[in-house]
């Protein structure tokens, strides 16, 4: 049962959480004209890794906001969670960082 | 006729009131115990030697232990609803009335015909199935065998009682409240922080409670007593007794079981703990292992600890006459108490060649013969152990000692289960011959006996420090708390012996429950099943209900002999949750469970829809199917619902409809990349059909925009999809285009919905009083006007799922019932009748207007619906676009959606067949069509829009019928009615 | 006594069980193969023996890192069903419905199939035309199917929940009488031994660390915690770690990775007569012979390599069995355990050549691997030996997901078995 350090509501139970996917994935474009090939690299493949994985999660029965978590697969342990937004601070004691 | 309960004036019995008598029924005898008594130790007292059979073998058994750690005495506790199959006849504690039964004899467990398999008992060694029962099938054999294996029987009633919930935080969880914990828990609550402190048992104590040791110059009990209510003064913490710590999981998340005895009417009768600690100290405590020589199973073979645990806890003397076998000081510590009692001790059996003056001082000066470097070969008896033989290790001196009871200590085992579970690792340790707990994965620390001190000095020391570490690491400091004074007695000093030397394997019995020897632990190692995974299911070890408390580091060192390795090479099994059995009831407790599991959704409207005498299913929302006049059946009703929307009027209550406002300067852009339409460019006033598609193409849901005013749009998902989709745009928007000026707000609650459909739909909107301009040519098809409507403030939305002129009203919820009585009255002069879903489907499924999800599946893409030209025609990206282009998107034989016409009705669910009678399509919703009177249907199928007019085959459940390809709009193809 | 039988057993009662031969032997690892195939479980041990069986590739080694059948063949829920909706899904898991039903007699080990039926319930009148539709296409495709009445359900679990009032009322099921279960260890245990005779090296505790490769990038051989050994074919069946073995390839595929739990009572005496699952609420129930409750459900939600499992999950999958069986509420559960299942987007398999030339895949079965072992085994074997896909395997290429072509189960089956 993992506890989940949300930057906006604190340490709350796995149970109010929604997994969503790994954090990094970039989403070709029309204009990117990929091929069918690296457009199924980016809807299927994936690193899978036994270990840190950089991953989305919702505060579905919380904040509804999305977050972006660092955490390890094997041990379960969180090393780090991060608010999943790029545009506008809203609170400024809360880092920003998308995309590190 | 040997176990008997003490006299009150040599022994009172600790944790029983001799003044209540209770009166219970085991196996239909009747007998009486005292209140504190357990069922095993009212049997012992009651000289019941033969209280169980075992697994495979059906032997006989009597009581072994005192806890959890129990293995033969395995009970059926009550009958009929409460019953409840395979307890401990150890942890259950007596009450007056209580009946139980042997589990897996008959007729009884003192006389059990089981008992013949033990004939072919050679035949039968550890695997033996996987060796035969294969001519000429499993089959022939395997529903004996089901019918011999399983204990006890399952309730085959509902369970009348309740189980419920408690979540907490702490700072601190001790579990176990022996003396380890209790110091560990009064330290760490002096300190102020907020403590746990759970325990198994009735009382706090843990060891103390039946040791008679002594603690700070009183009795062990008494110290727990007070160290108790020192520790529950302190309001941050807590003591819950009756609770089992069953499962560590990740993130210091820890269950619990407490058992609320005397639970009646709606009280609980078990409470699960979910408790969130900070730091978690486990003081729980060890278990005793037995000896492994042939005929150990014999009932009055009993653990040493056990021994000690009846005569000080329950004033029982198990037997009459005890030889006491040992590896250790254990020993000489239940000698010393039956000895007091008045029991004769024949001899100790020690396997230690140089047993310490003192002891063997102590024994001499009561006459006990010692017995060293010696082991039990051989335990005889038929129903109940008689006599033992005797060796001296290396050969020699041999005899035989009668007795009625066989102590027996191996060694004690730290109760590791919970570290082991919390991911902590576990290391072999020669000299106390066990498996102690070293590194933590998480914030936990062992102490006491579960760490391997088996001295009560050490249980004390460690308790406090580990009290004081916990504070410290959390930033509770202050002074320490001072350990008492102890009585102390050492049980390190022990010999590793894992099975008897010389012994008879095959009846040395390792695995009591699952009748598992020593001889098929060998046989399992001979065949290469050296792995102790392999050995646990190879053998069933530690399979049966005990969970192996007593029979798995046996086995392991049994093992590492086997093949040379040292048990830590060996390894441990893994230790899986729960601790001891957890009912299913406790363990869902907090589960939304019968009427709640998914809470029924109620439209605004509702009590109207059952005043009009409708019939409601579930929709996701609870909705009215169809309004059944006296006779007619769900069909008839329907139809007739449907005919009168096409021919005057018909009125459906909406409400469930998805409602989702999009506000924003870039409102329309979010749009534009949600729908595979453009919805930038729509017009105030004006309405746009879209479809959304998932990354992979895939159609996940239809509806309509509608621009409400600049950078304002409200959108319509379908009622059943509604949430989903929400947080499918709510993650688009946070995740992916989070620059976008835009915020999504979910009013479908909001607003009740209320639909008029038909020809006189727009005389019905007149009459009510309406002051928004209803004519076609002011108010069109995929239009939407604000307004009044019989005084009502309202958003009219010129929609239609039926082909009808159909008017969608919008009012605040509350209103919905009164407009739709209005909407009633005055309705009544153009023939309004309210109409179902089951009439909607009907009206929908003619029309050829699709359900997202019944008419297409997870791989219909825009194409196969016709929706391809759209596609082209947009400049801009949307979701799901690019896989549209993929291989198998651009092919010719892809799944298209189609009507079917027949003469028969069809069926949803029949598959439309090729010439080689496969499956080339399937149809997805039919009926009758209430406007074109004939019945039709919609259906997927292969290059479908290639075949129209094509006779096909269609398949159901074995029979074949035909129809027709037709384009899957049936009804008013032109729209005329629509836009009429 | 190498064979095994009922006169074996009594003579070997006859001399105290003593002369009972090693299952499967313990060779050192040889500095070459043919054939390498990493993954002792059900799937490795299974294409061994087909390479040595059908196709006569005998100088074969299993490489497996803990013990033969310790991943996902010993801890799963034992189910073995076919009713599966699309015909190239039908036609690989009867495959392996019918080599399991020769299977004892096959590798003279019994792996006790009971074919008590399996049981989907039907809850909604949408899952009621679903379960329609899909019973037809099976039939079709020659899977035994039936759609059944609640009366029937009455009669084959009367301890079922079959109230009208219920939340979520059971309208009708889908029954494969042919489904059931297989005591699952005894597959890889059978499947080791039939390969060990034939002459399969099956070396445990073993981890594979690296693949070795020529200029063209070929496999050359496969480093291992025991030394390097040389082989121009490796075939992979991992399961859950498949990823992991992947990434020491240098490639990545369309799988994640989650737990899967399962759990089972205490053993009580027969009471569930077939394998019962709900889509309504995604948890099964079946009984062993041994009277435990076996118990499975949904996957965890999150990715994980733990096998452990979540409580939350653990708890709602309770709650969904007792929606079914309310009186089993008082019955207790005994053991609790969670494997790692790789689970591709569209719950299929992949079988098949890998980017890397020489290494051949056998992964993604997701939580339905188990009821697919022989005819996974039977289909990297065919590969290994011949190069090319058996019929079978065909549509579940690793290029399916760059052409689209998905084989969606997720939207047949909608739960893990």
């Amino acid at each position: 049962m993992h506890y989940i350090d949300c930057p906006w509501c604190g340490l709350r139970d796995e149970s109010e959480f929604s997994y969503g996917g790994p954090a990094d994935l970039i989403r070709p474009t029309l204009a990117d004209d990929v091929s069918d090939q690296e457009w199924a690299d980016y809807l299927f493949t994936r690193d899978n890794p036994c270990g840190e994985h950089h991953e989305r999660w919702v505060h579905t029965f919380g904040c509804g906001q999305w977050l972006r978590l660092v955490r390890d697969t094997l041990s379960h342990k969180i090393l780090r969670v991060d608010v999943l937004r790029k545009k506008q601070n809203i609170f400024p004691n809360i880092t920003d960082e998308r995309g590190i | 006729m040997t176990g008997y309960r003490l006299d009150s004036t040599i022994n009172m019995g600790s944790l029983i009131d001799r003044r209540k008598s209770l009166s219970f029924t085991f196996n239909g005898t009747r007998y009486k115990g005292y209140e504190g008594d357990s069922l095993a130790s009212a049997l012992l007292a009651e000289g019941v030697m033969v209280a169980g059979r075992s697994f495979k073998y059906h032997r006989p058994r009597g009581v072994f232990a005192a806890d959890s750690q129990e293995t033969n005495v395995i009970v059926q506790l009550e009958t009929g609803a409460i019953t409840e199959p395979n307890l401990k006849a150890t942890q259950i504690e007596l009450y007056e009335g209580l009946v139980a039964r042997s589990v897996n004899c008959w007729p009884s467990a003192r006389f059990d015909l089981g008992a013949l398999i033990g004939l072919i008992k050679a035949f039968m060694p550890a695997g033996f199935y996987y060796k035969t029962f294969m001519w000429p099938s499993w089959h022939l054999f395997e529903s004996t065998i089901r019918r011999a294996a399983g204990l006890g029987l399952s309730p085959i009633q509902p369970d009348p009682d309740r189980y419920m919930v408690q979540h907490a935080t702490c700072d601190l969880l001790v579990v176990g409240a022996g003396p380890a914990g209790l110091m560990a828990a009064d330290q760490a609550s002096a300190l102020g922080m907020r403590v746990i402190l759970a325990d198994d048992k009735k009382q706090s104590g843990g060891s103390l409670l039946w040791n008679g040791q002594e603690v700070g110059g009183e009795k062990g009990q008494v110290w727990a007593k007070n160290k108790a209510q020192t520790i529950k003064k302190n309001l941050l913490s807590q003591i819950l007794n009756r609770t089992t710590v069953v499962g560590y999981y990740d993130h210091n998340f820890l269950l619990a079981i407490e058992y609320l005895p005397n639970a009646t009417g709606h009280s609980p009768r078990q409470k699960l703990w979910k408790i969130r600690a900070g730091h978690v100290i486990l003081a729980t405590g060890s278990f005793e292992r037995p000896l492994v020589y042939a005929g150990n199973d014999l009932p009055g073979t009993m653990l040493n600890s056990a021994i000690i645990h009846y005569v000080n806890a329950y004033g029982v003397a198990p037997g009459e006459c005890a030889v006491i076998f040992t590896t250790n000081n254990t020993g000489y510590e239940t000698a010393r108490v039956l000895t007091a009692m008045g029991v004769t001790v024949r001899a100790i059996i020690d396997t230690r060649a140089a047993v310490t003056c003192e002891k063997q001082a102590w024994a001499n000066e009561q006459g006990i013969i010692i017995y060293p470097h010696t082991v039990i070969k051989t335990a005889k008896g038929g129903k109940a152990v008689r006599s033992v033989q005797i060796e001296q290790i290396g050969g020699g001196k041999c005899l035989t000692l009668e007795c009625d009871l066989v102590g027996l200590s191996g060694g004690w085992n730290p109760a590791v289960h919970l570290f082991s579970q919390s991911g902590g690792k576990l290391e072999f340790d020669d000299r106390l011959a066990t498996f102690i707990p070293t590194t933590s994965a998480q914030d936990v620390t062992s102490v006491g006996s579960a760490k391997g001190a088996f001295d009560l000095g050490t249980c004390l020391l460690q308790g406090r420090d580990a009290g004081l570490a916990a504070a410290a690491s959390r930033g509770f400091v202050g002074e320490s708390t001072e350990v008492p004074e102890f009585e102390q007695w050492d049980k390190t000093d022990q010999d590793m012996m894992w099975t008897v030397p010389e012994t008879s394997l095959s009846s040395a019995f390792v695995d009591f429950q699952s009748d598992v020897t020593a001889a098929d632990i060998g046989l399992a190692a001979r065949e290469g099943f050296v792995s102790v995974e392999h050995l646990k299911r190879y053998t069933t070890l530690g399979m049966g209900v005990d969970q192996g408390k007593s029979s798995n580091i046996n086995a392991i060192g049994i093992m590492g002999d086997l093949t040379n390795r040292t048990p830590e090479k060996v390894g441990t099994t893994k230790f899986r949750p729960p601790f001891t059995p957890v009912t299913m009831g406790a363990m869902a407790a907090s589960r939304p469970q019968g009427e709640l599991l998914r809470p029924r959704k109620y439209m605004p409207g509702h009590n109207w829809h059952i005043s009009k005498g409708a019939h409601m299913l579930d929709y996701g929302w609870q909705r009215p199917s169809h309004y059944p006049i006296a006779g007619e059946t769900m069909q008839q009703a329907a139809l007739r619902e449907a005919k009168n929307v096409r021919n005057a009027v018909g009125v459906l209550e909406s409400s469930p409809l998805g409602k989702f406002e999009v506000m924003g300067a870039d409102a329309g852009k979010f749009l534009d990349h949600i729908y595979v339409g453009t919805m930038s460019n729509l017009k105030v006033g004006s309405i746009r059909y879209g479809l959304m598609l998932n990354e992979h193409g895939t159609i996940i849901d239809d509806g309509v925009v509608a621009k409400l005013s600049d950078g304002h749009f409200l959108l319509n998902v379908s009622s059943g999809h509604a949430d989903r989709i929400m947080d499918w745009l709510e993650e688009w928007r946070q995740c992916e285009w989070p620059d976008l000026d835009v915020v999504i707000q979910n009013v479908t609650h909001c607003w009740g919905a209320i639909t008029l459909a038909g020809p006189n739909a727009r005389a019905v909107l007149t009459a009510l009083g309406c002051d928004i301009p209803l004519k076609n040519d002011q108010f069109p098809h995929m239009r939407w006007r604000m307004g009044t409507l019989s005084g009502f403030d309202v958003r009219i939305f010129r929609v239609s799922f039926s082909g009808e002129v159909s008017f969608e009203i919008n009012i605040p919820s509350n209103h919905t019932v009164e407009l739709l009585s209005r909407i009633e009255v005055e309705g009544k002069a153009y023939g309004l009748a309210p109409y179902g879903i089951e009439a909607l489907d009907m009206l929908r499924i003619e029309k050829g207007y699709l359900l997202i999800g019944t008419d297409t599946d997870s791989s219909t893409i825009p194409q196969d619906i016709g929706f391809g030209r759209a596609i082209n025609k947009k400049a801009s990206d949307f979701i799901g676009r690019r896989s549209l282009k993929r291989e198998t998107a651009l092919s010719d034989d892809r799944y298209h959606l189609v009507g079917l016409m027949s003469d028969q009705m069809m069926q949803s669910g029949s598959h439309i067949l090729d010439q080689n009678k496969k499956s080339r399509g399937f149809i997805t919703s039919a009926c009758f069509g209430a406007g074109v009177l004939r019945p039709i249907a919609l259906a997927l199928l292969r290059a479908g829009h290639d075949r129209m007019g094509e006779k096909v085959t269609l398949y159901t459940q074995g029979t074949e019928s035909a129809a027709t390809v037709c384009q899957a709009v049936h009804f008013d193809p032109d729209g005329e009615k629509l836009n009429d | 006594m190498s064979k095994y039988s009922i006169f074996s057993l009594v003579k070997g009662a006859a001399d105290g069980h003593m002369k009972w031969p090693l299952m499967w032997r313990a060779p050192d690892l040889k500095p070459k193969y043919d054939v390498v195939i990493i993954g002792g479980g059900g799937h490795g041990l299974a294409t061994a023996y087909y390479l040595a069986k059908v196709y006569g590739i005998r100088n074969v080694a299993v490489i497996e890192k803990g013990w033969i059948g310790g991943g996902n063949t010993g801890r799963n829920t034992t189910i073995v069903r076919s009713n599966y909706y699309y015909p190239e899904s039908a036609a690989i898991y009867d495959f392996s419905l019918r080599l399991y039903e020769g299977l004892s007699q096959d590798l003279n080990f019994n792996i006790m199939l009971s074919q008590r039926g399996e049981l989907t319930l039907a809850q909604s009148p949408e899952a009621v035309e679903i379960q329609q539709r899909q019973v037809n296409a099976m039939r079709l495709n020659n899977i035994d199917a039936e759609y059944i009445t609640v009366a029937q359900l009455a009669q084959l679990e009367p301890l079922l929940n079959l109230s009208p009032n219920s939340r979520f009322p059971v309208l009708g099921g889908t029954l494969q009488r042919r489904g059931g279960t297989v005591r699952h260890d005894a597959v890889a245990w059978g499947y080791a031994r039939a390969a060990d005779r034939l002459g399969v090296d099956i070396i445990q505790n073993c981890e594979v660390t690296g693949f070795k490769r020529n200029s063209l990038g070929a496999i050359e051989g496969v480093e291992t915690t025991k030394g390097t050994v040389l082989t121009s074919k490796v075939g992979m069946a991992v399961a859950g770690h498949s990823s992991v073995l992947a990434a020491r390839a240098g490639f990545r595929l369309p799988v994640s990775s989650f737990a899967l739990q399962a759990m089972v009572t205490e053993p009580v005496k027969p009471t569930v007569n077939t394998v019962v699952s709900s889509l309504m609420t995604g948890v099964y129930i079946s009984q062993s012979d041994k009277g435990e409750l076996v118990i499975g459900g949904m996957l965890d939600r999150f990715p994980s390599y733990g096998q452990r499992g979540s409580f939350a999950t653990t708890e709602a999958v309770l709650a969904g069995i007792l929606e079914m069986f309310p009186c089993f509420s008082r019955l207790r559960i005994m053991r609790q355990w969670a494997g790692i299942v790789d689970y591709t987007h569209d719950s299929s398999p992949i079988i098949g050549p890998s980017p890397v030339p020489g290494l051949y895949l056998n992964c993604g079965w997701g939580g339905g691997g188990f009821k697919a072992i022989p005819a996974g085994g039977y289909c990297l074997a065919h590969i290994l030996a011949t190069g090319v896909s058996h019929a079978f395997a065909e549509p579940f290429s690793l290029d399916r997901f760059r052409t689209g072509a998905l084989i969606d189960e997720a939207a047949a089956a909608g739960i893990e078995h």
